[in-house]
């Protein structure tokens, strides 16, 4: 199912006279499978246009729809239960429950959505061995390196089988080679699970994976390229 | 000591509460709670005690007494001493705010209705109106004059029980000096609503004349007394009433040695308050133990990066100083402003504290208690507010800065 | 709730996040819940016991007289013509558990002095087995049972009157055919009450003296005191009057309820307090996990999700917390039991008067089951009643984008 965002805005009033655009004019598509990266400067606004797509801000002016439904008409607590059934989320700083294990928190969004224990179990075996941590599942994040950690976010994020994942710079805290291992699993799951990702990074060598860059300046998406890695 | 360094710590310190504001706002608040409370608590008993004190000195009793030696030792009438002008001028002066000289004899009445036994105070009228109110709460007929003979005022309860209206004649009967048993007529001249029932009841006044006659057969022409109950500003002034009457055989009683069930009633509500103050004092410090050094610990990147940039251990107890010292500040001086402000309005209205009582007025040895409080707000009560608030944060912030540097030092 | 199991976990886990913490939290608020439970428990228990020992001394559980005895509108009057029998109580049970008294209220004359007071004429061996008013003899011995006409003075009263052990005091008073009643007795004893009131105005002789001195049939009497401190009810008996000492001295049981009220009142003080410090402590724990929260909501946890969890971390604390207070309250009121509380405490030594006697000051605590869910149930409201403002805070704060 298509996301999209038609001619969005989001303005800041910082005082009387003066505004400043987060958004501006955001017009994007995202389809089944895509493998897209918003790429710019540092506040030149990726991180807002990640928000909106999320439902996690409402545009000022625009529309973000899913599927020909207009989820900016959606109030605070649909805008979550939507997040919870289409959306997956992977965090720079992985954001892990430090209270509960690799295994509980993989299991966590499963449990918000309802699935039975044996359904829970099964998504959870299946996300750690995705991400090749399947004998981890019992470790709490203070016992886990930094990619582990960011596998066991990225776990998290794909158990559910969402439409959409969305990665904020993703790579930023980890080390070359593990940043390289994790670049390389999000382009399997792509690939053999048609997982749609959309990622805002600085990160050159996920730039090079993705198949769509959207170059974002001041708000607005100021290019487009698409190439194939 | 308000060099630039302090002054600009002392800012720094400013600025950390105003960065949590809310939490230091809650830290301050919950302890001002608790010491408005806990103090309000102690306003409260001091207004009550200073009533339970007024009611029993109003009682005859007053104050202090001044007894002849032996009425004193056995209770014996029968050799009282002279008020003379010189003992009127050493005891009548400030802090002695009035001086009654009373004669006291046991005595009682029988008749159909029943029998009750009675003191009967032999009183000189312009004195005891200085000294008790009772002229003022004359229901029927009149107060007693200095030249009536054989005329008695009675209370109202006792009026009632033996069916007496004024001008009524009715039968004493006591003993006198040599210890014969006499009954005498004297003629109701009034009769008074003070106090309560029991002290209606117990207590009926004649005039030292008629006293004189009926004890001595005799009157002396002088003021006569068995004790002298006084009035004053309270037990303190103990002192000066000692060296008034250094030189003589004359005993001071004050109202506790006269009363130890009322006395032993005020022991008790000192003793529970102090105790009840405690408990509070220590339960809030424990609670506040924890978010005072979560405040702490939370900085601790903060000043780990501090230390590493130079900042000494001395400068960190500085700043932890300050910023315990404005919260001291500030925490005691709302507390103080709102306790001044409550207790000065229920000083003024009062409260009825009936409601711990299911509503009904406490009694204790005869004498009842009154309903309506008006607490008391003395300095004492703000130095202790302070104190309370000082040894409540100082402990908790001490505490909390001492863990956070300790561990400082650990990992520097 | 689905997932309700896990919620739970999450709850727990979170407790354990910073167990030191968590523990002084308990810690705080099981030492106050303690406190509370001991004070309740020694305020009502204590009270109860210092009663006991009261009425014990003298006054008694309850009185059975004459229905025109004691004045309808004030019982510390009473009418010394309306005398009854044991004719008049069908439940002869009744008779176990008390004692005849005899009242007489005469003039009693040293050689210079006399006063009124109020003779009460006893049953003697009844009275040492039933009463300990024997026991505050403290000068001489008590009444003999197998003799009469001896009388055992109040001590102040002896002093007044000048009389000491030995000596033949006269008695006056009106018996009840309207004769003048007159009587020579013997001081055999002086009552030691601690220098109050009653000790001025009481005396005791056999109700037989007593009898004899108002012209009574031996099986007349005015009292039956009962000194059954077990008795839950008081007796109906058809004709006669049935009058418990709340109403004999209501005095003495205003200043009881006052003590009971006035420790509820301390105790919900120290709930509030308390219950501020940790509702203080909890928003703090909150307010750290600010980003976590702000991750839940972002992979879809709702507000009531996140506001539940943080209800059963406070529920759990103040759970555990209550069970430990419960338990400590316990074994103080425990230790009070075997090893009696001394009241001076709070007189700083001094001895207490309580209606014109000194009470004794030991006095033993034992638990009184309603407080073991009334204080819990007080805590749980307050808690959560404090609990709303950081809830609030933290759910707001937590609706922020990544």
């Amino acid at each position: 199912m298509q996301f999209e965002l038609i001619h969005v805005d989001k303005i800041y009033q910082v005082s009387e006279e003066n505004k400043v655009f987060g958004a501006k004019d955001v017009n994007l598509k995202i389809g089944t499978g895509d493998f897209m990266a918003l790429v710019g400067p540092s506040g030149s606004g990726k991180t807002t246009i990640l928000n909106l797509i999320a439902g996690l801000i409402l545009p000022t002016n625009g529309s973000l729809k899913h599927g020909g439904s207009d989820i900016t008409a959606l109030s605070l607590e649909e805008r979550t239960k939507h997040r919870l059934d289409f959306m997956g989320f992977i965090f720079q700083d992985y954001q892990l429950l430090p209270i509960l294990t690799a295994y509980e928190n993989i299991e966590f969004p499963l449990q918000l959505k309802g699935f039975s224990k044996k359904e829970i179990d099964e998504r959870v075996h299946w996300a750690l061995s995705q991400v090749g941590l399947e004998k981890m599942g019992n470790r709490f994040p203070k016992q886990l390196s930094g990619g582990q950690q960011q596998r066991v976010s990225i776990a998290r994020a794909i158990a559910g089988r969402p439409e959409l994942v969305l990665a904020d710079e993703p790579t930023a805290n980890l080390d070359s080679k593990t940043a390289q291992e994790i670049i390389e699993l999000f382009k399997k799951l792509n690939q053999e699970f048609k997982l749609t990702f959309i990622f805002s990074t600085h990160d050159q060598r996920l730039i090079d994976q993705v198949n769509t860059v959207m170059y974002v300046k001041d708000g607005q998406i100021s290019e487009t390229r698409n190439h194939h890695a | 000591m308000l060099n630039d360094e302090n002054r600009y710590l002392f800012k720094f310190a400013w600025k950390s509460i105003r960065r949590h504001a809310g939490r230091s706002f809650f830290i301050g608040f919950s302890v001002s709670l608790a010491v408005v409370i806990a103090v309000w608590v102690v306003a409260f008993f001091d207004g009550f005690n200073a009533q339970i004190e007024k009611a029993v000195v109003n009682t005859n009793i007053g104050f202090f007494q001044i007894q002849d030696p032996l009425f004193a030792k056995t209770t014996d009438s029968s050799s009282p001493l002279e008020y003379s002008e010189e003992l009127k001028l050493k005891i009548e002066k400030y802090p002695i705010l009035s001086a009654s000289p009373e004669l006291v004899l046991d005595g009682n009445i029988s008749t159909p209705e029943g029998a009750a036994g009675l003191i009967i105070l032999g009183i000189e009228p312009q004195n005891h109106m200085k000294f008790l109110p009772i002229y003022k709460h004359i229901k029927e007929g009149a107060f007693l004059n200095q030249e009536g003979e054989f005329e008695i005022i009675i209370g109202q309860e006792l009026a009632e029980i033996f069916k007496f209206n004024i001008n009524d004649q009715m039968v004493l009967n006591f003993q006198d000096h040599l210890g014969n048993l006499r009954s005498e007529l004297l003629t109701i001249k009034g009769i008074f609503n003070f106090n309560g029932k029991s002290f209606e009841k117990r207590f009926v006044y004649i005039n030292q004349k008629t006293w004189q006659k009926l004890f001595f057969n005799s009157y002396s022409g002088k003021i006569l007394f068995n004790r002298i109950a006084l009035m004053s500003d309270g037990l303190r002034d103990k002192k000066f009433l000692e060296s008034r009457i250094d030189n003589t055989q004359l005993q001071i009683r004050n109202w506790k040695d006269l009363n130890p069930e009322m006395a032993v009633v005020l022991e008790f509500h000192d003793g529970m308050i102090k105790f009840f103050f405690i408990i509070i004092a220590l339960t809030i410090t424990m609670t506040i133990l924890t978010p005072v050094r979560m405040l702490w610990q939370e900085r601790f990147k903060e000043l780990k990066m501090m230390s590493i940039l130079g900042v000494s251990i001395k400068k960190f107890w500085k700043i932890g100083f300050f910023e315990a010292f404005l919260m001291i500040v500030l925490s005691g001086f709302f507390s103080t402003l709102f306790l001044s402000l409550l207790i000065s309005y229920q000083a003024k209205v009062g409260l009825d504290f009936r409601f711990l009582n299911d509503g009904v007025a406490i009694e204790r040895a005869g004498i009842k208690l009154p309903g309506i409080i008006f607490p008391l707000l003395t300095m004492n009560q703000l130095v202790v507010t302070f104190l309370f608030v000082i040894f409540v944060l100082g402990i908790s912030y001490a505490w909390s800065i001492h863990r956070t540097l300790l561990r400082l030092r650990e990992e520097t | 709730m689905k997932g309700f199991k896990f919620l739970l976990k999450f709850s727990y886990r979170n407790l354990l996040r910073a167990p030191k913490r968590t523990l002084i939290l308990i810690l705080s608020l099981s030492i106050g819940t303690g406190f509370i439970i001991w004070d309740l428990n020694f305020a009502n228990s204590g009270s109860k016991e210092v009663m006991k020992e009261f009425l014990n001394q003298y006054a008694g559980e309850y009185h059975i007289t004459h229905k025109d005895y004691y004045r309808e509108d004030n019982k510390k009057e009473f009418n010394n013509f309306k005398i009854i029998s044991d004719s008049e109580i069908p439940d002869k049970s009744l008779l176990t558990f008390t004692t005849r008294r005899v009242t007489a209220p005469v003039f009693v004359s040293g050689e210079k002095k006399t006063l009124g007071v109020l003779l009460t004429g006893l049953e003697t061996e009844k009275e040492i087995k039933l009463s300990t008013l024997s026991k505050a003899v403290t000068v001489g011995r008590f009444l003999n049972p197998n003799s009469d006409k001896e009388i055992v003075l109040g001590k102040k009263l002896a002093h007044r009157i000048e009389v000491k052990l030995g000596d033949e005091v006269a008695v006056i008073g009106q018996a009840l055919d309207g004769s003048v009643a007159n009587e020579l007795m013997t001081v055999v004893g002086l009552i030691d009450f601690g220098g109050g009131d009653l000790e001025e105005s009481l005396a005791f002789t056999q109700i037989k003296s007593a009898q004899e001195l108002l012209v009574m049939g031996p099986d007349q009497y005015h009292q039956r005191v009962d000194f059954n401190m077990k008795d839950e009810t008081l007796p109906q008996i058809k004709g006669l009057a049935v009058t418990i000492w709340t109403d004999l001295l209501p005095e003495i049981g205003v200043s009881v309820r006052f003590v009971d009220n006035f420790t509820w009142l301390v105790s919900i003080v120290i709930v509030l307090v308390i219950s501020l410090g940790l509702s203080n402590s909890l928003m703090i724990t909150f307010l750290e996990r600010e980003q976590e929260f702000q991750t839940l909501n972002i992979i879809g946890a709702k507000t009531i999700w996140v506001t539940v969890s943080l209800l059963i971390e406070v529920f759990l604390l103040g759970t555990i917390a209550i069970l430990l207070g419960l338990l400590l309250g316990q074994i103080s009121t425990n230790y009070f039991y075997h090893y009696p509380f001394n009241i001076q405490f709070f007189t700083g030594g001094k001895p207490i008067i309580m209606g014109g006697m000194i009470i004794q000051p030991l006095v033993r605590i034992y638990p009184v089951l309603e407080y073991y869910w009334k204080v819990p149930v007080m805590i749980y409201i307050f808690l959560t009643m404090t609990m709303i403002y950081p809830l609030i805070r933290v759910i707001r704060r937590s609706k922020n984008a990544i």
